[in-house]
């Protein structure tokens, strides 16, 4: 019987836990409070108060620009805040809301019941549009997973490769490694992807449309070369 | 009301967006709404186009059973497809490992959709006889799949039945005939109530609709897209017309998947 999430979270917290993404959790009263790396050393007085799971579901809406977030670990969470939830269900459904399923990638993964999906076993079980996504050379998957998953655009730790057993080379080795057990006292969550998002699944169909095109008006320009109207 | 099920874990699956925030909000605030009734130890969304994915929020479910609630507006690709394959779902009701998934049919197949859209109808035309106002259901339409029809052609003809003192009722679609363009000819009272039969507010009911029936000469700007529903109502051809927001906006959506969740115990849960 895997275990639950809810006690996996309390005994993370009681270890010591504090940091998960961009964001830091320390006691408060018989809740929580949540803020940003950014502002650990700001007077809270100054942040923006938050009290709920459904208000911190709406800041990770957005970027500090305004500009929408659809990759919840995308490293631009905006500052400038500080959210009290009142017990341990609260700081589970906003930690839900803020890095979705990352609690749940963790656990199930330590608790071995989740494994990762290779970047092929995931485009070759595509239908309809994303089909085509199985076409992908490795090469273009190196070049596309390399440089859309670094953690310049994404916080997550990639942990499937090419086809179960092809590491990705340009990515450092911390990228890539998986926990084989809890966090150390005090240590952050990571953020495990376990199965490659719909952001890179819609990449991949354009890289490969684009290469696809690009024979195609190669082939065509050929044929047209060769016999000359 | 369904009687609360303490054991059992509730996920709404939506469509959502890489581009469109307003795509899964609703599916978000129904979940919110039910979750604060008590009547599931556990509700979660997940969603083809963001976090959490579908195989992800298994990961979530921490209860031996799960009810799954395609939040879409109708049977189709997704339904049916997608969403059993990205679940692993074989059936009705599938054996996981860690939960036992039941898989309903999706929410706006329900019923229940009558209620909403009468609700909704009565609201955007607030004060106007029934009998002096045309009601277009309109949904996308697309000639690869005729169930995509079929959901609002079913309301159709239930509101027709229910006599309930519409000077008519269509159906109507942006892609295919009876076009929502030719809106005008299709209808004959001097009030039509225009109500989006989509999941979600979009550029579908944003932008496109409201340039199909001649309210916009072009899309709005991002901005200012929820004012199209503010400005009611629009003078057209002599005719009033009320424009109302996508009917999956509607708070009440969230007492349809529990409707939803009934029939599925009703009709398909197998026997403890």
């Amino acid at each position: 019987m895997p275990s639950s999430i809810n006690s996996a979270l309390a005994s993370w917290l009681a270890a010591g836990g504090s940091s998960i993404g961009e964001i830091s959790i320390t006691p408060h009263g018989s809740g929580w409070q949540l803020r940003h790396h950014a502002d650990s050393s700001t007077d809270p007085a100054s942040l923006k108060p938050l009290d709920s799971p459904e208000a911190l579901r709406e800041l990770a809406k957005w970027d500090a620009a305004g500009n929408y977030r659809p990759l919840h670990s995308a490293p631009n969470l905006p500052s400038g805040w500080i959210a009290s939830l009142p017990d341990l269900a609260s700081l589970r459904l906003a930690l839900d809301f803020l890095y979705p399923a990352a609690l749940a990638n963790w656990l199930r993964w330590l608790d071995g019941t989740a494994s990762a999906c290779s970047l092929r076993d995931t485009f070759n079980r595509q239908s309809g549009m994303y089909r085509v996504t199985g076409l992908i050379r490795d090469s273009e998957a190196e070049s596309l997973v390399t440089s859309s998953c670094h953690d310049g655009n994404c916080l997550r730790k990639v942990i499937w490769n090419l086809d179960g057993t092809t590491p990705w080379a340009g990515f450092p080795p911390d990228k890539t490694s998986a926990p084989s057990s809890a966090p150390e006292l005090g240590q952050p969550i990571p953020i495990l992807c376990l199965d490659l998002c719909p952001i890179l699944l819609a990449a991949a169909r354009e890289t490969v449309k684009k290469r696809m095109k690009s024979e195609s008006d190669a082939a065509k320009a050929a044929e047209a070369q060769a016999s000359p109207a | 009301m369904i009687s609360p099920k303490p054991s059992s874990a509730l996920i709404l699956v939506g469509h959502g967006s890489t581009l469109n925030p307003d795509s899964s909000q609703p599916t978000h605030d129904h979940a919110d709404t039910i979750r604060r009734t008590g009547l599931f130890s556990e509700v979660h969304c997940a969603f083809w186009k963001e976090e959490p994915s579908m195989r992800e929020v298994l990961r979530m479910v921490d209860s031996p059973e799960v009810y799954i609630v395609p939040n879409f507006i109708s049977e189709g690709y997704f339904t049916q497809n997608v969403i059993p394959r990205e679940f692993g779902l074989s059936g009705r009701t599938t054996d996981l490992g860690h939960t036992v998934a039941h898989y309903t049919d999706p929410v706006g197949i329900h019923p229940s959709m009558t209620r909403l859209l009468l609700k909704r109808a009565a609201e955007v035309a607030e004060g106007i006889p029934l009998t002096e106002c045309s009601l277009i259901i309109v949904g996308h339409g697309t000639g690869l799949n005729d169930n995509s029809t079929k959901a609002i052609k079913d309301q159709v003809e239930i509101i027709r039945a229910m006599n309930c003192g519409f000077a008519e009722v269509i159906d109507a679609y942006m892609e295919e005939p009876p076009l929502i363009a030719d809106w005008a000819t299709l209808t004959s009272a001097p009030n039509v109530i225009v109500v989006p039969f989509f999941i979600a507010d979009g550029l579908h009911s944003f932008q496109d609709i409201p340039v199909l029936l001649g309210m916009e000469s072009e899309p709005t700007a991002a901005a200012s897209q929820i004012e199209v529903f503010r400005r009611n109502p629009y003078h057209l051809h002599g005719r009033q017309i009320y424009y109302s927001s996508a009917i999956g906006t509607e708070p009440l959506l969230a007492e349809v998947m529990l409707d939803q969740i009934a029939a599925f115990d009703t009709n398909h849960k197998p026997a403890a």
